[in-house]
């Protein structure tokens, strides 16, 4: 999967960025159609399944890599500078007994918050990284399926539960910080992105698993 | 838009009223704010401007005649006519709308080419272009079709969709198409074909997202969308093939393990595979069963395999679910297997010699090796053993055997041989042959032989009582061979039996052809082809009229090498395979050996290069030493009449004086290329100690040059352009002037009736001297033929190489007044100048045997000339030579006139 330009995706009409922490709140709208509705078939279900794992399997990976590319201390003390105590993350309070949709939109918030953080560190690492060629083209496809995963759930959100609308957090900008806070911002969010992916995998399996 | 219609075209048409009524009008035309650009102005325009049409339309285009023409011109719409290039339209198609307009109309615009023009028939007959318009006909794009789209990996992260689609007829027109292609809320970049109209690249893909794509294309006529083509891009990847592919082989003799790399991860998509599998030189490819390897996996044990036998093998993997593209197969990687035990003995019969006596047997014991698949790997050895069985309390005999026959020497009786082939991982059944002690006839009838294509039907009628397995017994009958007796099993059910032998011989060609070798290449026949198990291959060659040569080669091999050939000579050369059952050749195949061997041109080349360059550079290290010489031969010095000025000639007999020098004396033979000029002159004071000046100067020069040649004048030593003496120019004779300066003309008297001038004249020239002027009979008589010949201007070669190069001198005893140190002094000077080291003794020894001259005649180039030598013999000015160099030159030599 080759690059795509970094950053938030416009997710038109559908989301309402706002800058305060809420809740994953959804908007009941009945009667009008989806957008890309030949788009959103039964298969969805599955695709996003299948992105959740995809993304679950290369957060490691990612994560390892960047911390190796950050140089020192971050290789060697990411415990401490990586530590998500003190940065903003999407909360994810659900389980594999939650309702389906509450998991859906919390799904939601979390890959669309995910999505603009990486496309944040994507950009940090251009300016800071730039001849890490392997974590920039991670960075890019982990993005890349973030997308696609955004537009699969807004899918069966509409479909499903004719939510077309969504409050979404997104994190600080990275912009005019130190270099230092970038690469700790962006270690911060992937160790997070790390742990959340990981229960979001577990979580999402029983509920997108074929019925 | 093609304009025309200038405001003298319209001058043109007012031609017949005034040319004032021209002028004026091309004036209001000009300075008309109307016109256009400010200085034309057109009549009229066409609209549409520049249309492009469809074709098979109808089409109408109306011409517009201006105002200010119509006042002026004197011309309306019904003058106007249509043409399309030069080609005139119908006026049935004209319309004239009012009377400044004019329409045309084309109901198929398949009749229209560019341009239309609308012109005017001015005054009736003259043709003026109004206006015209390029016309564009084509057609609107069709709606794409079979739009298709796959997605190849190219490498572990990069994927890129390929789409192609059909783009429909050719519209004659400018045609973009676009490749495009959406999720539900976001439409992705275009992508633009390049030079193609019907395929595009996308690299911006994301699996697991329903893509919409679609073509569209687009031209001045319209536009046309392809169907959409809704799917996800991981459903159409062609994946790499599987990486590194490695076999080993299994604890067993029928298992070999592959192991390989998937590109894919097992999180974006799991993969099912295809194996397949060969036999090393055999074409045909085994499959493991699909269902083996429809799951993700790194490796796979590959079962029922022939032990000891090498295969190939090639993965290739596609998604799992089967939607999507197979990848390539991977290169292909071989393996062994390992041995196993032969699985069968060896076919064993025996032929039985009582010639000797009837009593004592020659058995010879042949069997024939096992094939590949029989033996399961190398056999090492036969073990034979024979027991009599008409005497069983007799020992049974073993011999271990390495090769397919054995011969013994028993007496008559009845014998059980068995057989058993050895690999290294055991022994094979064993084969048994009864040797009955009488041997009865095999009750086989109608024995009958039938030619079927390359082989030989043997035929028969079996016996009624049961028969296990039947031997047949052939040879070749030639007058040219023995009987050697072949022999073939067919089990007992069958009637008859092809001999065979392999369908075709190997087909051998060169690899690499040498003076004395040529490597021989071939391959291995197929199976098909063997019919049976190749025993061994035979390479025939010869020469055109010599005798074949023959050399065995073991069966496995591909590759010979043929030694002491002869050297550029054409060989044919041919193979022969054999199994037991025949044998076959195949095509001849010539070739010619190399003339030379590696190296052995530039073995020769090289020294003869070497050889000539010494030779050379002794040539010019000989040349450069004997410069003096080789100049003297090729370039000697030739006076130059035209540019003398004697007035006189003093025809003094030089005699053999005696010269005092205080080391040498010089023998007047041993003088070259002396032109001495004796002349009379009135003023004997005129030869002073100045003039002699140059000469001490020279002798201090003595010192250091000697040694030294002097170049062109230095080979001669009276011609010598180190000095010039003068009574007049002492600078002059102070010079030491090139080689141009061959000798120097002194004239002190006139030259008979001439006023004498004393005159110190030099000569530029470098005319070279004729062989004749420096032979050595010229002065081969010494001074003494010359000075009866009066002579008083000579020239001396070398009469030997040794002299050649002697510094000559010579002397007239008139001017020993002068400074005599001096003059011996130059002397030894000039000798030692023009002399190379190796004359040193000959100079010697002339200067032992020659008297020396007491008379001064120098030699110096700028030759100095003394009155006084005039004194014994002087010629009258009726006396001497007409010519200026008569005396000395001969054979044709120069004869200045």
């Amino acid at each position: 999967m080759k690059f795509v330009p970094a950053g938030v995706v416009p997710f038109v009409a559908l989301l309402l960025l706002q800058r305060r922490p809420v809740a994953g709140r959804a908007l009941l709208l009945s009667g009008s159609g989806c957008p890309g509705h030949g788009l959103c078939r039964s298969n969805v279900q599955e695709q996003t399944r299948r992105q959740v794992a995809l993304l679950n399997a290369t957060a490691q990976e990612l994560f390892s890599l960047y911390l190796k590319c950050q140089g020192e201390p971050f290789s060697s003390e990411s415990d401490k500078l990586c530590n998500p105590a003190g940065i903003f993350f999407p909360a994810f309070r659900v389980n594999r007994t939650s309702e389906r949709k509450e998991v859906m939109v919390a799904m939601y918030k979390l890959f669309a918050f995910l999505n603009a953080s990486l496309g944040n560190i994507t950009r940090d690492q251009e300016e800071l990284n730039p001849m890490a060629k392997e974590l920039l083209e991670r960075l890019h496809n982990t993005t890349k399926t973030t997308r696609g995963l955004i537009s699969n759930l807004t899918c069966l959100l509409c479909k499903n539960y004719n939510i077309f609308q969504v409050d979404v957090r997104y994190g600080d900008s990275s912009k005019g910080k130190s270099a230092f806070k970038k690469k700790q911002q962006g270690c911060q969010v992937l160790r997070k992105y790390v742990q959340v992916i990981g229960l979001a995998a577990r979580v999402l399996l029983p509920h997108l698993s074929p019925s | 838009m093609y304009l025309s219609l200038f405001t003298e075209i319209m001058c043109s048409m007012f031609s017949r009223w005034n040319w004032v009524a021209c002028g004026f009008y091309l004036v209001l035309n000009i300075c008309s704010p109307d016109a256009s650009g400010g200085l034309v102005q057109s009549c009229g325009h066409i609209i549409p401007e520049s249309p492009v049409l469809a074709l098979g339309s109808n089409f109408t285009a109306l011409c517009i005649l201006n105002e200010s023409c119509l006042d002026f011109g004197n011309i309306y719409a019904s003058q106007i006519i249509w043409k399309i290039k030069n080609k005139l339209v119908p006026k049935e198609q004209y319309r004239e709308i009012n009377r400044t307009v004019s329409s045309v109309t084309f109901n198929d615009t398949s009749s229209l080419a560019t341009p239309l023009t609308c012109n005017i028939l001015a005054d009736g007959q003259i043709e003026q272009n109004i206006y015209g318009i390029t016309v564009t006909v084509g057609l609107a794009p069709e709606k794409p079709k079979n739009l298709s789209c796959i997605v190849h990996q190219e490498s572990v992260l990069t994927y890129v969709m390929n789409c192609t689609w059909n783009p429909g007829r050719h519209t004659f027109l400018d045609t973009q198409f676009r490749l495009r292609h959406s999720w539900p809320e976001e439409i992705f970049p275009d992508c633009i074909p390049k030079d193609v109209n019907n395929s595009c690249t996308i690299t911006d893909i994301q699996f697991f997202v329903n893509t919409e794509i679609w073509v569209e294309a687009t031209n001045a006529l319209g536009k046309a969308e392809s169907d959409p083509l809704v799917v996800d891009p991981i459903d159409i990847v062609k994946p790499l093939s599987p990486q590194n592919v490695s076999v080993s082989s299994g604890v067993l003799p029928t298992v070999l393990q592959l192991c390989w790399v998937n590109w894919i991860s097992d999180a974006v998509m799991m993969l099912k595979f295809n194996i397949r599998y060969r036999i090393v030189g055999e074409t045909n490819w085994m499959e493991v069963p699909s269902e083996d390897t429809a799951s993700t996996r790194t490796s796979f044990i590959v079962q029922g395999l022939r032990p000891y036998t090498e295969y190939a093998f090639s993965i290739r993997c596609m998604k799992e679910d089967g939607v999507g593209y197979w990848s390539d197969w991977s290169e292909e990687k071989t393996g062994m297997t390992t041995e196993a035990q032969p699985s069968k003995g060896p076919p064993i019969w025996r032929i039985i010699d009582t010639s000797h006596s009837p009593a004592f047997w020659t058995v010879h014991l042949l069997w024939k090796a096992l094939k590949p698949f029989e033996a399961n790997g190398v056999i090492l050895q036969y073990e034979v053993t024979i027991r009599d069985k008409s005497s069983p309390s007799s020992p049974v005999k073993k011999y271990n055997v390495t090769s397919t026959n054995h011969t013994l020497q028993l007496r008559e009786g009845t014998y059980e041989v068995t057989l058993v082939a050895r690999n290294s991982v055991g022994s094979s059944p064993p084969s048994v042959l009864l040797i009955p002690a009488s041997n009865s006839k095999a009750p086989v009838k109608n024995l009958r032989t039938l030619p079927k294509h390359d082989k030989l039907w043997v035929g028969w009628t079996a016996p009624n009582s049961y028969v296990l397995k039947y031997v047949i017994e052939w040879c070749l009958v030639s007058s040219s061979s023995d009987c050697i007796i072949e022999w073939q099993i067919a089990l007992g059910g069958v009637q008859g039996v092809d001999l065979k032998g392999p369908s075709k011989g190997p087909t051998v060609q060169t690899k690499k052809v040498g003076k004395a070798e040529a490597v021989l290449t071939w391959n291995h026949l197929t199976v098909e082809e063997q019919n049976g198990f190749i025993r061994n291959y035979t390479i025939l060659y010869k020469t055109i009229d010599g005798n074949e040569t023959v050399v065995t080669v073991d069966p496995s091999k591909t590759e010979y090498t043929l030694s002491s050939l002869t050297s550029d000579t054409l060989y044919t050369v041919r193979m022969m395979a054999s199994t037991d059952n025949g044998s076959r050749t195949g095509p001849d195949f010539t070739f010619t050996t190399q003339k030379f061997g590696k190296g052995e041109i530039e073995a020769i080349v090289v020294p003869v290069c070497l050889a000539f360059l010494l030779i050379v550079l002794l040539g010019v290290l000989f040349c450069f030493n004997k410069r003096d010489l080789i100049k003297k031969h090729i370039w000697p010095i030739v006076p130059d009449p035209s540019k003398s000025n004697i007035a006189q000639w003093s025809p003094q007999v030089p005699a053999k004086h005696n010269f005092s020098s205080k080391d040498q004396t010089y023998p007047e033979g041993s003088f070259t290329d002396v032109s001495v000029v004796e002349i009379e002159a009135d003023d004997k004071k005129s030869f002073s100690e100045q003039d002699l000046k140059p000469f001490d100067l020279l002798k201090k020069e003595k010192s250091t040059s000697e040694g030294h040649s002097s170049g062109i004048g230095g080979s001669s030593c009276m011609s010598s352009p180190r000095q010039s003496v003068s009574d007049s120019d002492e600078g002059d004779t102070t010079q030491n002037t090139s080689s141009t300066v061959q000798y120097s003309t002194v004239v002190l008297n006139g030259y008979r009736d001439q006023t004498p001038v004393q005159v110190f004249s030099r000569s530029e020239s470098t005319q070279p001297l004729l062989d004749s002027e420096e032979r050595s009979e010229d002065h081969a008589g010494g001074a003494d033929s010359t000075a009866q010949r009066q002579q008083y201007f000579r020239q001396n070669g070398g009469q030997d190489e040794t002299n050649t190069d002697r510094p000559c001198f010579e002397r007239t005893k008139q001017i020993t007044h002068a400074n005599e140190g001096d003059l011996v002094g130059f002397v030894q000077l000039q000798i030692s100048g023009q002399s190379s080291q190796p004359l040193g003794l000959g100079m010697e020894k002339n200067t032992q045997e020659a008297a020396v001259s007491n008379v001064l005649q120098t030699c110096t180039e700028g030759q100095t000339v003394r009155p006084e030598t005039v004194e014994e013999n002087p010629l009258s000015v009726d006396e001497m030579p007409k010519s200026y160099l008569p005396q000395t030159v001969r054979q044709g030599g120069y004869m200045p006139q």
